[in-house]
């Protein structure tokens, strides 16, 4: 292997470690904020959102996550047989 | 002020800058300092209760489990599979900021950390694996590989939550999906023994890759299942004679083979280059020697005897979890032959040259 490559698949490697995959995470206390910003807040509130998954109404307790699909906000509830769908 | 004086304030502003993005890199690419960095975090949010500190342990704590495995499993996976992980706190978005399928986790406080390291491992391994081939890849044997190493990573690196991952992730994926379990049973006994990051990964990804916009791949999972099923009569026979069909697995849409290197009391390595020269004649296009970790030097001379004396290619050189045994570190080279070598990933070369000089 030439010089040049093995510079080449160096600086590649090295650069590599900035390579970053993100996980968008809200912690607990921001979650309102997050809501409002997002126009659901108010529907939790009510209990007028469902699990994508599983049906169940949404609170602010046994919310898990959102996710972002065909322009809508997918709300998933903590069940471990909704969380285990996502993949 | 005059224009010295303000020459010396420019100065020492540049080396600040310099000094802190010195230690913003040192800070990011080594994980002593990033340890470092999450017990002051620690133990700041847990003196004084402090919000925007205690957000940082958190992340801190999840980014610094996630890349230890990272650094690991990048040495098995192919080439540069998975990045590192970075959490991005966010308490307000707008719709045009979200990409597709993009999920906002839900992060409890610092007392729950057992809970988001499970959430945050998991997600992030779903999101990691397979980049590309999400689509291709049959999501029962996917989802069971994401779980396999999510397990193994948990149990690595935080092992008290390893029964509350299983009690609620693993049986929760086996009440969706009865089939799952011969997908995890499976993948538990490979990685044991290093063929799960090296062969069976490896050998789906390549025929992900080749059926993609194919007829073929209507047929993908019964394809996967023979290699699955291939495997796993390999490792039952490991403690017995492996009868010479199960050396190598031939199918339409594949062709790969085995070689084990170890008994170092037949120190000659003249018999494995017959071996894989045995395997090019019999159209075997990915060859696969693992070796065990105690022998490695010999293992080494194997390599670079089949890399000189055949017509095979070496692409990939792997540090495996485990070894065939069951041991603790484990060598793969994979070997290509000259018309399948475009298709299997050529990176790590460099590594690959330093481990076997």
């Amino acid at each position: 292997m030439n010089i040049f490559k093995k510079l080449r698949d160096k600086v590649l490697s090295f650069m590599s470690l900035f390579n970053k995959i993100k996980i968008k995470a809200v912690h607990e206390d921001d979650l309102p904020e997050l809501l409002q910003s997002l126009g659901i807040y108010e529907k939790i509130q009510n209990e007028d959102i469902y699990c994508v998954e599983c049906n169940c109404k949404i609170t602010t307790d046994n919310l898990w996550g959102i996710k972002y699909k065909n322009s809508t906000f997918h709300v998933i509830c903590s069940n471990p047989d909704c969380i285990s769908k996502l993949v | 002020m005059n224009l010295d004086n303000l020459k010396n304030v420019f100065a020492l502003i540049g080396g600040l800058a310099t000094i802190l993005g010195l230690f913003k890199v040192l800070f990011e690419i080594i994980p002593k300092f990033r340890k470092l960095l999450e017990d002051v975090y620690k133990g700041i949010s847990t003196k004084y209760k402090n919000k925007n500190i205690e957000k940082k342990a958190i992340a801190c704590n999840i980014e610094n489990i996630v890349n230890d495995s990272v650094r690991n499993l990048n040495r098995e996976l192919p080439g540069k599979w998975i990045s590192r992980a970075k959490i991005e706190w966010v308490n307000e978005e707008k719709e045009e900021d979200l990409e597709e399928d993009e999920l906002i986790l839900r992060i409890k406080p610092i007392e729950n950390q057992d809970v988001n390291i499970m959430n945050g491992i998991y997600y992030f391994f779903s999101k990691a694996l397979f980049p590309d081939l999400k689509e291709v890849i049959p999501s029962m044997p996917r989802k069971a590989v994401v779980l396999q190493l999510t397990r193994r990573t948990i149990n690595q690196e935080h092992p008290y939550a390893l029964k509350d991952f299983e009690k609620k992730f693993v049986e929760a994926s086996i009440r969706n999906d009865e089939g799952i379990i011969y997908y995890l049973g499976n993948f538990n006994d490979f990685d044991k023994r290093g063929f799960l990051t090296s062969a069976f990964i490896r050998e789906i990804t390549n025929l992900a890759e080749k059926i993609r916009f194919s007829p073929k791949r209507a047929h993908f999972l019964e394809d996967i299942n023979s290699i699955v099923n291939h495997i796993a009569s390999f490792i039952e026979n490991y403690n017995k004679t492996i009868p010479d069909e199960l050396w190598c697995k031939r199918d339409d849409n594949f062709a790969y083979g085995f070689l084990l290197v170890a008994r170092p009391y037949i120190r000659e390595s003249k018999i494995y280059v017959k071996r894989a020269n045995k395997h090019l004649e019999n159209g075997i296009k990915h060859l696969y020697i693992l070796g065990a970790n105690q022998e490695r030097d010999f293992v080494r001379e194997v390599i670079r005897e089949i890399r000189n004396n055949t017509n095979y290619e070496l692409v990939e050189l792997l540090k495996l979890d485990k070894d065939y045994r069951g041991e603790s570190g484990g060598i793969c080279a994979v070997f290509s032959s000259p018309d399948e070598k475009e298709i299997i990933e050529t990176n790590n070369l460099m590594h690959n040259e330093s481990l076997i000089n």
